[in-house]
């Protein structure tokens, strides 16, 4: 009872870190998430005067074993495997809401396709654990090379990868095929049906239809904005 | 390209051997023995190449023909299965690489030399010449074809005559070349002007023209103005110009840059374009205005001007539709990456003082990640030095005597995620990701250097910019040695492992990550015992070198990475928490193949640093628990478990973090003091460009509803609250955190001090003996024991002569303290 009241006592503890923390600011500009964020790591808590005193005072009553007033080198190791320890089960709970929000997947990741699931689910329970979402994308990112590699030189080249976005385009692609998109193709953050252009509010200025501005143009706009301010 | 060219006319069947017709009807129509910028061959190299035709009505098979630069060898490279069609044109490489494909890919084994040399075609005999330049062809001119004179009617080789021609591989041979024009000299220098002027242009070579653009494009004979009397300037402006001559290749493009500072405080005061600008840059948002407000403040005026000058320029000159255009422009397509989103620019850089600065043709692409987004109107960017453009490398001591001073590529970025112009952070102080490689560097390791710069684009002011070196393989050769070619440069990337099956979060920028791996093997392996932990710094157990041994590890920079990390609370590398420690993010790594060096390790991009004086970042984590998340901070984990690891980390704590180390308030904040001393005054320009930009519409005036950004109301106040509360506790709240990770030992290190004329040196231990040496060895051996070598102290204190350096360490109840290492 006391190993899962200690890590939970010290979650709680973290949560109700003071909102003026900078991370929290990091935090308020996230997505919302149930997944807990690490704060336990922002440490010491209060910093005192002399923040190693007063951590070699408290590592002292843990960790001195022969009371002797001094962290010999085990005495030290075994402080250094309770930080371990600590934190590994800290991570340990934070991995464990993760899959049970993702199913294993990378966090904030879209549902695998069924055929996803199907080809590289092994133990059959709905999700990706371990390496099993590392076989996935790496067997599925393969294969989408060998389909485009047309002159078979391992590699997707700018000619292929043209092919092979409009291919995916055309195919209305399921988000995990814009990973694939994305990683095999080189591409970032290129939206369905991009291209389109921030319309200006001088555009009918632009009277030779250039989309640059010329000094007559210029001079167009600003006799026409200082009549604007000029009437009532 | 096509290589192959059909001439009109019928294809006939027939086919004859090389050498067996009585009249062969292959030539050498053309060559080109210095190829710097014309054709590529199929690996993107400009290799040497000639090009043999085919004038008759018959196909020739060239199969067992050869190619030679030696009479003494005239079968030097024989062709393959190789036929040549009438009419056609066949290009060979004359490279090196020795490839034999029978196409437009076939390389020969040799190259051809740019001073005359000999040059022959023969037949499949190995002894009948077909055709040859004998005793040797003329010297040669880079990027000019020598071969047969057009408007000649075919025939034998001995019958025509060849001069300098433009090349033209698979085609006929068009114009005749001259030679090259020479380039456009300009009247007055480049940099800040406060008086017009008139720019007088001219070229050493006579009869040619000049032609000159104001509005970044390139001049050829169609585009541009005619030079025809010296040009008037009197505002900011960037003059390109090349000469032309008939019969000529065309000069390079020469670039120049004049800066009046009146007319660029006021640019774009409405947010409207400047001239030649275009209204909207694609998808991205756009931003042009030098807020009015900064500008006309009296409280900043005089620092404008001085913030101007305060720091050297580039000036980015271009074409502005490769920019901006939103169907071709890679600033308005800021997620574009790769080769293909690379656009040819010339940059000069320009010293307020008029020292020389330089101006060089390059490539330039949009860096990074974050902010590539198209809501961010100040993108960074990637500089790439290639003969495609110009010099493939930048001579020029771009980072001071103590940097390298040639360069493949350089960065020039900007401050994303605390900046003014992403999210209108009020945080900002354009420093972190610097300042963190400042400390790397102070600590005696390598870092990427960086200095700061205004950037203006086409004459128009585009902020301040942040230079930073790239860890590839051309860092290494340059600072660490050796040749490029053997270096693993690594980061967190996307790599496919063929024999794990596998997608991993890591690459190599260059070279493999064959060491990589090795390393992280032996490091799940578990390094808690001597044996495993030397082995992987190719040591034994007992630290003496073993030559069988490979080196993977540099273990003392690997610590001092570590503790730069720890010290800036680096959220984001090498681990990042936006993802709850799972994942890696913003990690280099370098290591030559050949040497005994192990890997290091670089910070980089460290912009989510200095932000709560409380976070903790010594983790352990479990980024890097599978292969596929690997990064320094887990090796460093692995490493933990080792008891002489952290015995030594201990000591790189106690160098850093006292006497005066570099981590240590006093020498953090005269460090970060030198860097706000280079930016201050820049910073109202920043300010003037950027302070408006988080509230501004796209294409709009600043919104006069809130005031923008400024020096001493925003950034002053981020560097107060790092100088006075931050840096000054952070130092000991690190010390706290790497307490618990048991690498700090409870017995104090001895403590020294200088006699007043400097000849001794008294060192005490606060309890407990004192070993000290004199040889520049560890009083403590590896496994504990003192040094044979070492002076035992049972008092704990001594008086040494200085001038030697003395290595010091107190003993206390069987433990030892960190080392102390005393020199004047």
């Amino acid at each position: 009872m006391q190993k899962i009241l200690l890590p939970l006592a010290v979650l709680a503890i973290g949560l109700s870190i003071p909102a003026d923390l900078f991370a929290q600011e990091s935090r308020s500009n996230s997505r919302r998430t149930s997944i807990p964020r690490p704060f336990l790591y922002a440490y010491p808590e209060k910093p005192g005067e002399s923040p190693l005193a007063e951590v070699r005072k408290s590592m002292l009553e843990q960790f001195d074993a022969d009371k002797d007033g001094f962290l010999n080198k085990a005495e030290r190791n075994a402080m250094r495997l309770a930080t371990k320890k600590f934190s590994d089960e800290r991570h340990d709970e934070i991995r464990r809401a993760r899959e049970r929000r993702d199913g294993g997947r990378e966090g904030g990741s879209p549902k695998p396709p069924e055929r996803w699931l199907a080809a590289y689910d092994k133990n059959k329970n709905g999700r990706f654990d371990g390496d099993e979402w590392d076989t996935a994308r790496g067997t599925e990112i393969k294969n989408v090379t060998a389909r485009y590699d047309a002159n078979k030189n391992g590699k997707i080249d700018d000619d292929e990868k043209q092919r092979l976005v409009e291919n995916l385009k055309k195919n209305n692609y399921n988000p995990y095929d814009n990973y694939i998109r994305t990683i095999v193709a080189g591409l970032r953050g290129e939206r369905s049906g991009s291209g389109r252009e921030r319309r200006s509010r001088w555009k009918e200025f632009d009277t030779n239809g250039d989309g640059k501005a010329s000094r007559e143009e210029l001079a167009a706009i600003r006799k026409y904005e200082s009549q604007a301010q000029e009437k009532p | 390209m096509m290589l192959r060219h059909l001439a009109a006319g019928i294809l006939l069947t027939t086919t004859v051997m090389l050498g067996q017709a009585a009249n062969p009807t292959v030539v050498i129509n053309e060559f080109v023995a210095i190829n710097d910028s014309g054709l590529r061959d199929n690996e993107g190299d400009f290799s040497d190449w000639l090009e043999l035709h085919n004038y008759g009505t018959e196909t020739v098979d060239l199969t067992g023909a050869a190619l030679t630069d030696s009479r003494k060898r005239l079968a030097k490279w024989t062709f393959p299965e190789t036929k040549i069609e009438p009419g056609q044109y066949l290009v060979v490489f004359m490279s090196g690489k020795d490839r034999r494909s029978g196409d437009e890919t076939s390389h020969a084994n040799f190259a051809l030399r740019g001073k005359g040399d000999y040059l022959g075609l023969i037949a499949g005999d190995g002894e009948t010449v077909i055709d040859e330049f004998a005793p040797k062809y003329p010297d040669q001119k880079k990027d000019i074809a020598f071969g047969i004179l057009p408007g000649q009617a075919p025939g034998q080789a001995e019958n025509l005559k060849r001069g300098f021609l433009a090349p033209t591989p698979g085609k006929t041979n068009a114009r005749p070349l001259a030679g090259t024009v020479k380039p456009v000299k300009f009247s007055e220098k480049r940099g800040w002007h406060e008086q017009s002027f008139k720019l007088a242009l001219s070229t050493k070579t006579k009869g040619a023209t000049i032609r000159y653009t104001l509005n970044g494009t390139r001049p050829t004979p169609e585009n541009g103005h005619a030079y025809e009397s010296p040009v008037d300037i009197a505002k900011t402006t960037t003059l390109r110009a090349a000469a032309f001559k008939k019969g000529h290749k065309a000069s390079a493009p020469s670039t120049r840059t004049f800066l009046f500072l009146n007319d660029i405080v006021k640019q774009s005061p409405d947010g409207l374009p400047p001239e030649y600008f275009p209204f909207t840059w694609g998808d991205n948002k756009v931003d042009y205005g030098m807020d009015q407000r900064i500008v006309n403040d009296p409280h900043y005026a005089k620092d404008l001007v001085k913030g101007f000058h305060s720091l050297p320029s580039f000036s980015l000159v271009m074409n502005l539709d490769h920019l901006l255009d939103g169907e071709k422009g890679i600033y308005a397509n800021s997620e574009w990456d790769g080769r293909e989103a690379e656009r040819p620019a010339s940059m000069e850089l320009i010293h307020p003082d008029g020292k020389k600065g330089f101006q060089i043709d390059c490539g330039i692409r949009i860096r990074g990640g974050f902010s590539r987004r198209s809501s961010n109107p100040k993108h960074s960017f990637r500089l790439f030095f290639r003969d495609t453009y110009g010099p493939s490398k930048l001579k020029y001591p771009l980072f001071g005597d103590n940097g390298a001073k040639e360069f493949d590529n350089v960065d020039l970025r900007t401050f994303q995620n605390y900046s003014w112009h992403i999210g209108d952070k009020e945080r900002t102080i354009f420093l972190r990701d610097q300042f963190n490689r400042d400390l790397q560097l102070a600590m005696g390791q390598p870092a990427a250097r960086g200095k700061f710069y205004h950037l203006f684009i086409n004459g128009h002011y585009w902020g301040v910019f942040n230079t930073c070196e790239r860890i590839k393989a051309s860092y290494g050769a340059s600072y660490l040695g050796g040749k490029k070619e053997n270096y693993d440069a690594i980061k967190k990337g996307r790599t496919y492992l063929e024999d794990r099956k596998m997608s991993v979060g890591v690459m190599a920028n260059d070279g493999n990550l064959d060491a990589w791996g090795r390393l992280c093997d032996i490091a799940r392996e578990g390094l808690e015992s001597n044996e495993a932990y030397f082995k992987m710094l190719g040591k034994n157990p007992d630290g003496t070198e073993n030559l069988d041994y490979e080196g993977l590890l540099e273990v003392d920079n690997l610590i001092d990475y570590m503790l730069v990390i720890f010290y800036g609370g680096n959220y984001d590398a090498p681990v990042s928490a936006w993802g709850q420690n799972f994942g890696p993010n913003n990690w280099y790594g370098l290591r030559h193949r050949k040497k005994r060096d192990g890997f290091r390790f670089f910070v980089w991009d460290a912009e989510h640093t200095f932000r709560d004086v409380r976070e903790d970042r010594t983790g352990p984590f479990p980024a890097g628990n599978h292969y596929s998340s690997s990064n320094p901070q887990w090796i460093w984990q692995q490493c933990l478990d080792n008891e002489e690891f952290r015995v030594r980390v201990g000591d790189r704590i106690q160098k850093h973090f006292y006497n005066g180390g570099v981590l240590t308030p006093e020498k953090v904040l005269e460090l970060f003091q030198e860097r706000i001393d280079e930016i201050e005054m820049s910073v109202v320009c920043e300010s003037a460009r950027w302070g408006d930009s988080g509230y501004t519409p796209s294409g709009g005036r600043a919104s006069t509803e809130r005031r923008p950004r400024t020096r001493d109301d925003d950034w002053a106040r981020e560097i107060n609250r790092l100088v006075n509360d931050y840096f000054p506790a952070r130092s000991e709240i690190v010390l706290s955190q790497l307490y618990r990770h048991g690498a700090i030992s409870d017995v104090t290190a001895p403590a020294y001090q200088f006699t007043s004329d400097k000849s001794q040196v008294e060192v005490e231990a606060e309890n407990g003996e004192l070993f000290v040496t004199t040889d520049g060895t560890d009083p403590r051996q590896i496994g504990g024991k003192p040094t044979p070598s070492a002076r035992r102290i049972e008092s704990g204190k001594t008086s040494l002569p200085a001038g030697k350096p003395i290595q010091a360490r107190a003993f206390h109840k069987g433990e030892w303290s960190a080392l102390v290492t005393i020199s004047e």
